[in-house]
């Protein structure tokens, strides 16, 4: 960025040498940090990160694009994108010109920096540069301000990529609750008739492992994770790893690809094939698919599903996969639920539900209505109006919490005066000088 | 000189040193604290309906996609043949054989009855204390479940089923590998005293 709007070759930005600043390794270290060559190179991998990035969107989940290239430390990008976009854009055939998208023909990958590694890496070109290079005084305050807007916009990613965590909360009206489920991690829950449950986190729920631990009644074993799945009509067989909708058609869970993103018309359903074995043994008591359908809070409870139970010790466990939960110290309990539709049609003109939070930490006793653009804010979440469930029964509020929220708006102000600051400068003197 | 470049290199390493610590099994006690239903007094239990929902094999026939099994009647009577629609419940077999769409096994006494409208079967008890009405029916879970308890109970009390509590009144199983859902009412007026089935239960098999 410094590239863009301060040059050190120009003679009032002089580099400070060692012998006014620091340490000798020190400086050896600042001064190729600090190269305007390196913030040239590191823009341009910024930009075909980006490029490829959003050309993954059109085989992988925008999520999974996230994860992988921008929120990662490298990625191994498929020579396969370029073939596409040949195709696609410019009609290039590939090696096969019948199916350029056909993975066989364009095999490979290269490496490519993640967005975890430019970022700190143009982090740290920027912070030496202002060691090295530039030196302070008002007439630099714009420029010095404009960085400040910058590196506090990086630092505002940084905390949304590690810290930032999106779920919802479904309520039919006149139900309560005091959870929420997160809306890209599941979980396998083994829960008794006391309520007490044992949870399985995603990251050992990839296929071929094995989860032996003493809460849990029995070991897992992991056939087959997969990250979507989809349903299709059933004749004959049986239920026990399929839904039934609420209308009484039958459907098997299939797996699938997952949503891209540039066509997905919902979030993953996840699911699970798992060997329940007997603990400390080989011998398997049971197999079953678990996913995300069989879970009433990611199907708007469309869906009828009897769950799979083992036996231990003399209590009987239900086994599930759902949505991560989440509890919290407060009650949020749905009262009124409103679908307003544009007369004489069936467009949605406002969503909004009622809602009566209890949060005796706080002494919060209050009725909310949450509608389309008037959020509820309670401890540091947002509630946003999200869906409805079907039949407007019900409604599921979007719950964001991010420590980092605020930092993008106050860096784009800090930027914008920089700017202002840095121009106006700019003009006062330009003008000064045609004057004179 | 030093501290500027130790700032620096504190930041850096906040993008190196990864934040969060590895997954693990966890254990959440969570007590269910549902709110209790709403229930008729005991006096007001003169009647009781004992019926179960399986889905069929119906896809692509555009017909009503559920299995329909009902006992009504004096709650008195009913209570002498529960144990045996338990046991006749437990002997269904739905299947995607146009022929023989559904199976059972009649319990020790009962016998098949004669043809009737809007009805796939009646299974006549000992003395014909009571029956078994099969049939087809369409709708939703809720229909079909708030559509019997307003039978017993009065359309006056329909709002004592909700979409939220429906499935703390029903009981949901599997039997013989298929989804069964079971409900158990009780109430003061006679189910089978005429009320007009508003889901629209039909016999596309002509009670055969």
């Amino acid at each position: 960025m410094s590239a863009t709007l301060d040059s050190p070759a120009r003679a009032d930005t002089p580099e400070r040498g060692p012998t006014r600043r620091g340490t000798p390794v020190a400086w050896k270290i600042l001064r190729p940090l600090a190269s305007l060559q390196l913030t040239v190179v590191l823009f341009s991998l910024a930009m075909a990160l980006v490029f490829f990035g959003t050309l993954a969107q059109v085989d992988k989940g925008i999520w999974t694009v996230v994860d992988e290239y921008f929120r990662s430390w490298f990625v191994w990008v498929p020579f396969k994108l370029i073939a596409m976009f040949g195709w696609k854009f410019f009609e290039i055939p590939g090696p096969e010109a019948s199916d350029p998208t056909n993975p066989a023909a364009w095999g490979g990958s290269f490496p490519l920096p993640g967005g975890w590694l430019l970022g700190g890496v143009m982090l740290a070109n920027l912070l030496a540069a202002h060691i090295v290079r530039f030196k302070f005084s008002w007439r630099r305050a714009g420029i010095i301000t404009i960085h400040v807007g910058v590196i506090l916009m990086m630092v505002g990613e940084l905390v949304t990529g590690l810290f930032a965590v999106e779920s919802r909360m479904v309520l039919q009206v006149g139900e309560g609750t005091n959870f929420i489920d997160h809306s890209r991690k599941v979980e396998l829950v083994f829960t008794d008739n006391s309520g007490k449950s044992v949870m399985i986190p995603q990251s050992m729920l990839e296929s071929g492992m094995k989860v032996s631990n003493p809460e849990l009644p029995v070991d897992v074993e992991v056939v087959e994770f997969s990250k979507n799945t989809d349903l299709l009509p059933a004749s004959g067989g049986d239920d026990l790893d399929g839904v039934v909708r609420f209308d009484g058609i039958r459907f098997k869970v299939v797996p699938t690809s997952e949503g891209t993103g540039v066509k997905s018309e919902r979030e993953d359903a996840a699911a699970v094939r798992v060997k329940f074995l007997k603990k400390g043994t080989d011998e398997v008591l049971a197999e079953r698919l678990l996913s995300l359908w069989q879970y009433d809070n990611y199907t708007g409870r469309q869906y009828l599903c009897v769950l799979p139970t083992v036996a231990s010790d003399g209590k009987t466990y239900q086994v599930q996969l759902r949505n991560e939960r989440i509890t919290k110290p407060y009650t949020v309990e749905l009262n009124q639920f409103e679908h307003k539709q544009y007369t004489g049609t069936t467009m949605a003109k406002d969503f909004a539900s009622t809602v009566h939070l209890v949060d005796p930490q706080t002494g919060d006793d209050r009725q909310v209505r949450i509608s389309m653009n008037d959020p509820l804010r309670h401890r540091g979440e947002t509630f946003y109006q999200h869906q409805t469930i079907f039949g407007d029964t019900g409604t599921v509020l979007q719950v964001v919490k991010n420590p980092g929220w605020l930092l993008p708006y106050l860096s784009c102000v800090i930027v914008a005066i920089g700017m202002l600051a840095h121009f106006g400068m700019n003009l006062a003197k330009f003008t000064s000088r045609r004057a004179a | 000189m030093t501290a500027r470049f130790v700032r620096c290199a504190l930041l850096v390493t906040l993008f190196t040193a990864g934040c969060s610590k590895p997954d693990a099994v966890r254990v959440l006690d969570e007590p269910v604290t549902r709110p209790p239903v709403k229930d008729m007094p005991p006096e007001q239990k003169q009647f009781r309906t004992l019926a179960a929902l399986i889905p069929g094999d119906s896809v692509g026939d555009g017909g009503p996609n559920w299995w329909v099994f009902k006992l009504s009647g004096p709650s008195a009577v009913i209570g002498r043949f529960e144990a045996d629609f338990n046991t006749f419940l437990d002997s269904v077999k739905a299947s995607s054989d146009p022929e023989q769409p559904v199976s059972w096994t009649l319990p020790t006494g009962w016998t098949k009855g004669g043809e009737r409208q809007m009805r796939f079967a009646t299974l006549i008890a000992p003395e014909g204390a009571c029956e078994i009405a099969v049939s087809r029916a369409g709708g939703t879970v809720f229909a079909n479940v708030q559509r019997w308890y307003i039978q017993l109970c009065g359309k006056e009390r329909e709002n004592d089923v909700t979409p939220a509590n429906l499935y703390d009144r029903v009981r949901k199983r599997m039997v013989n590998g298929r989804f069964l859902l079971q409900v158990d009412f009780a109430g003061p007026k006679d189910p089978n005293a005429g009320t007009p089935n508003m889901a629209g239960p039909h016999n596309p098999h002509g009670g055969k």
